[in-house]
């Protein structure tokens, strides 16, 4: 790894990589094996006196200012290089808006001249930290949970599976919970949830839930402590935080049925393979028992209706990424952003030249081009 | 200073459209328009510590990941953490742990502490270490080894392809997919998959290609431990989310793992023109210092208008307004108060461009001007106040900064200006204010100066540019809200 | 907005020949350790402990009501020793603040209800916004706006801060003015 950043210092200039996350930004140089911050996506308005989060944003030219703050925060705080005439990675889920993916380019490519920049969807940079030609990706974010299958490199876009399963349902669940437990309205900072959650709540095993029934009076409790005297985090809090991820009930919405169903929408031959191969990963999935559950629940579900009889498969194979969760789409960008050395960056001329960017969903760059539709 | 303790009461038009308190923006003196913030080019000038004030060269910096070699923070509280010293058989008295030794021991060790937290290196059972700034044992990323086996891979798959492709068109047939896929954007994937498929790669596969081995999926999955949910949870031991991510390399879960962190550099600034490419600040190298070598601040080049007093704003009502004006220039200002639609539209002297022309300037390398139109926005002007427009022009004096000793009360005053102090005079204006105007809303007036201006940069020779110069600033002035 | 005038009970206060304006109603320790470098306003119910060390202040710096000046102490391992307290031109410290700081540069402002801890070092052109608590030995660099308890960086200041901190202190002194009657 020295050796390649000697490398890199003496070519050109590092490339950087952006996870621009709903919650947490993750920013730092390509062929590093770990962002230099990870922030979370908010800055401080100066006309508002507050911190403003980059994700709340009412028009394009909102979003745009921004954008512009939240580079420089992360340009000029925390990275101290020149953006002018440096490349971009930027790592982003397949299905980021056109808005938000188009305000970015022109914020990085107009407002920072930056002199390149390269999109990598973060299932394909998840894949890539692995090395493993088939992957089935489930990455717990800030808002979704995503399923997408990576084939040799290509993701399977019509078997992607999205889910409003993130850390914010759990975080919602948490609250509910936590203002039952407590019969008040605490109206708890996002913030402090958040630390409840990391800190305290953890996700039982298949049987324990079973076991403990709605009551979980086996559950320790904890004491948390804040300004305004401890707050009384239940043991039902502690266990079940994370039950919605797991609830069947609504049409089965759960995360296990989304990952069955990726599979089940994935070409025939590739569903064994997808299912020995697969990554759970995302900031979410950091919650101590997630990924367990996550395996047992696979297993019974897959004996189960629907699946039964649609999906043969036998066995669930799970990999461990070589970083952190949280940061595991970033990495992926480094690895790849380092690899090809940005040779396939949408240089900034191009950008001048036909302000578009390249994206699966538009048939302008999808049609082949012996078909009667495609335009040159 | 007031400007930073209170709300901005006036703020002023940029030349973009951006709507700021006159701190918040700068004049470029060679383009002679308002700039701010957002529509210039922000540089990284240098590379300091905030805490001990160190300069670091930026190749030295880069070295360092940012870093500050000698500055710790705590990972407990971000708080700087200090060096105390002590003796080395002290550490079984506890009273003589916190202080400090002045004579020279040779047993003298140092350890770090932070001030705000109490938490010190000791905590986590670093050892003591002789010298008293650095040597503290550095950690490396447990990751770091498989990183360089995945871009040692990766790597080697994109030279390989890249070989590939001089080969094929050395040999000059050229094979096209059907579909341009997600594959062709990157290609190194698809090279990936060819190899990983089984198909025949180039004869010269590297040794990291054939050494590399993928990771290998478990059928087993980390189960908590059985009395988890029994176990009591000592929070005090458990890292908040802030404490993991300050440290993105390791993000310890426990207390116990937490490692002092290299306080992160900080930068000084340099800000461009990006119309001109004019320096509009740049500081001094010296860290610790507060001058710039260029500063060309508005605040030092438009009339600043400053609110003495307003009356409250009622729909219907023709109320007044005390407004101070300062000449911060070192020459005289003709200043005249007009409507703000009598600004005439000076467009940046420009050609109208197409495409081609902006592609043939990037192409040599002229300055290209496409982020105008990004950037540049329409503010939305409220038009429920009306100024009441006096038909007077007035000259200001210059900067003096003797003149605060002399007392010179004896200028002409009117109905208009109230008094006059060397460069300063106050103004009584009045505004009325529709019968429509939403009771509530807040009371925005807005007013255009028209001032004279004498440019101070020594013409160069190819653009014979006049000396005196009139101009035109906007200013949005903040009455409250509109009450009954 | 311009600054409003601040009326004083003319016989409360006291004026040197160099301009400084201060309370009777102030503890002011060891004033043979205290340097006021001219048109500084101290007000009531502060409190200046030149008795543990120098006190030295610039010009036109404003010690609001009830607030504490106190030189900042170091343990030794033979007891304790008191360090001066030195501060810049145009200083601003708002009500109730306590400074135990080693060094308060210039241009600063200080707001109210501030704890700044023992031996901190404020360089120039720095604001620590109102309620914030500045553990001891902390470095604030310039330019920078600390807020907070334990106070953080939260944004920049602009480039034009020493002048603007000029002329607040400037027309604070000059709005500073006794009552007509009295």
């Amino acid at each position: 790894m020295t050796l390649y950043e000697g490398i890199a210092l003496i070519q050109e200039k590092q490339a950087v990589v952006l996870d621009l996350g709903t919650d947490y930004t993750k920013f730092g140089f390509t062929g590093e094996a770990a962002p230099r911050c990870i922030i979370p996506s908010q800055f401080w308005c100066t006309k508002d006196r507050r911190y403003k989060r980059v994700h709340h944003y009412n028009s394009t030219e909102e979003l745009y200012e921004n954008l512009v703050q939240m580079l420089h925060l992360l340009y000029f705080r925390h990275v101290l290089v020149n953006p002018k005439e440096r490349k971009v990675v930027v790592v982003e889920s397949l299905l980021t808006t056109t808005q938000f993916r188009e305000t970015l380019a022109k914020v990085l490519f107009m407002h920072y001249e930056v002199s390149g920049v390269t999109w990598w969807d973060s299932a394909r940079a998840c894949a890539a930290t692995l090395g493993t030609p088939i992957v089935l990706v489930v990455n717990i974010g800030a808002k979704e949970a995503e399923v997408v299958a990576v084939v040799h490199g290509v993701p399977v876009v019509h078997a992607i599976q999205s889910e409003p399963l993130g850390a914010q349902t759990l975080h919602d669940n948490l609250a509910r919970m936590l203002d039952e437990d407590n019969n008040a309205q605490l109206n708890l900072e996002p913030s402090v949830i958040e630390d409840i959650k990391v800190r305290t709540c953890f996700v039982p095993g298949r049987q324990l839930v079973a076991q403990l029934g709605g009551q979980c009076s086996s559950v320790r409790s904890v004491q948390y402590p804040r300004a305004s005297g401890a707050l009384t985090v239940s043991g039902r809090a502690r266990a079940l935080a994370a039950e919605p991820l797991f609830d069947r009930d609504r049409e089965q919405a759960s995360l296990p049925d989304a990952v069955l169903r990726c599979i089940r929408s994935c070409p025939i031959d590739t569903r064994r393979a997808l299912a020995e191969n697969v990554l759970v990963t995302g900031g979410g999935a950091a919650l101590p028992g997630l990924k367990a559950r996550l395996a047992c629940e696979l297993r019974h579900l897959v004996s189960q209706d629907p699946y039964k009889d649609s999906l043969h498969v036998a066995k669930f194979k799970f990999h461990s990424s070589p970083c952190e969760d949280n940061v595991c789409a970033w990495v992926g960008g480094a690895l790849c952003g380092a690899a090809d050395w940005g040779v396939r960056a949408a240089p900034r001329d191009q950008y001048l030249r036909e302000p578009r960017l390249r994206d699966w969903a538009c048939l302008l760059h999808n049609t082949p081009p012996d078909h009667h539709h495609h335009c040159p | 200073m007031a400007y930073l303790i209170q709300p901005d009461y006036v703020q002023y038009f940029c030349t973009c459209g951006q709507i700021k308190p006159i701190t918040n923006l700068y004049f470029c003196r060679h383009c002679l328009k308002v700039r701010c913030g957002f529509c210039i080019c922000h540089e990284v000038d240098s590379h300091y510590c905030a805490n001990c004030l160190e300069n670091m060269p930026s190749s030295e910096a880069r070295l360092k990941k940012n870093r500050c070699s000698s500055c710790f923070d705590c990972p407990s509280c971000f708080h700087t953490l200090s060096t105390r010293a002590t003796y080395a058989p002290a550490r079984q008295d506890p009273a003589a742990g916190d202080a400090k030794v002045e004579n020279k021991q040779p047993k003298k060790m140092y350890y770090l502490s932070c001030f705000n937290c109490r938490w010190t290196s000791r905590d986590v059972g670093i050892p003591d270490q002789p010298v008293a700034s650095g040597g503290w044992p550095e950690r490396t990323n447990p990751f770091a080894n498989r990183f360089g086996q995945l871009l040692e891979y990766f790597k080697a798959i994109a030279q390989q392809e890249k070989q590939d492709k001089l080969d094929k068109e050395r040999k000059k047939y050229a094979i096209r997919g059907k579909y341009i896929t997600l594959t062709d954007k990157t290609g190194l994937t698809g090279a990936m998959a060819r190899t990983t498929a089984g198909l025949p790669s180039s004869e010269s596969s590297s040794s990291a290609i054939a050494n590399f081995v993928p990771s290998q999926a478990k059928e087993e999955v980390e189960e908590l431990p059985e009395d988890y949910h029994t176990k009591e949870v000592n929070l005090k031991l458990i890292t908040t989310m802030p404490q993991r991510l300050a440290s993105p390399e390791w993000q310890a879960q426990l207390v116990s793992r937490l490692q002092p962190i290299a306080r992160p550099l900080s930068v000084k600034r340099s800000q461009r023109c990006r119309r001109c490419d004019h320096n509009l600040t740049k500081p001094e190298y010296n860290p610790g210092s507060i001058k710039f070598k260029i500063e060309l601040l508005a605040y030092y080049h438009v009339p600043e208008v400053k609110i003495i007093s307003f009356e409250t704003i009622k729909p219907g009502c023709t109320t007044e307004l005390l407004l101070k004006l300062t000449n911060p220039t070192a020459h005289e200002m003709q200043i005249s108060i007009i409507q703000p639609d009598e600004v005439p539209e000076v467009e940046e002297k420009e050609e109208p461009k197409s495409i081609e022309k902006s592609l043939e300037k990037s192409l040599n390398l002229e300055k290209d001007t496409s982020w105008r139109q990004v950037i540049e926005r329409k503010p939305l002007l409220p038009t429920t106040i009306k100024l009441h427009k006096p038909e007077l022009s007035f000259t200001l004096a210059q900067r003096d900064d003797a003149a605060e000793y002399d007392d010179d009360s004896h200028h002409e005053t009117n109905d208009i200006i109230l008094w006059r102090k060397s460069n300063k005079l106050a103004l009584r204006l009045k505004v009325t204010t529709d019968e429509e105007a939403k009771v509530g809303s807040p009371a925005v007036a807005i007013l255009a100066l028209q001032y004279s201006y004498r440019n101070t940069v020594p013409p160069t020779a190819n653009s014979p540019q006049t000396r005196d110069h009139v101009l035109y600033t906007t200013v949005a002035i903040h009455l409250g809200t509109v009450t009954q | 907005m311009e600054l409003q005038d601040t009326y004083y009970n003319k016989s409360e206060y006291v004026e040197t020949a160099s301009g400084n304006k201060v309370s009777r109603q102030t503890v002011l320790c060891g004033s043979q350790n205290i340097v006021l470098h001219g048109k500084v306003i101290v007000q009531s119910d502060a409190i200046i402990r030149g008795d543990l060390a120098n006190v030295k202040t610039g010009r036109f710096c404003i010690i609001s009501k009830g607030s504490v000046l106190r030189p900042p102490f170091k343990k030794f391992s033979k007891g304790v020793a008191f360090f001066p307290l030195q501060m810049g031109d145009h200083v601003f410290v708002g009500e109730n603040t306590v400074v135990n700081a080693a060094v308060v540069g210039s241009y600063v402002y200080i707001g109210k209800n501030v704890v700044i801890g023992r031996r901190c070092v404020l360089k120039d052109c720095c604001m620590i916004e109102d309620n914030s608590v500045l553990p001891a030995e902390t470095v604030v660099p310039s330019f920078a706006r600390y807020s907070g308890s334990p106070a953080r960086l939260i944004t920049t200041l602009p480039e034009a801060t020493p002048d603007l901190m000029t002329e607040f202190t400037k027309s604070y002194y000059q709005h500073f003015l006794p009552t007509a009657s009295v």
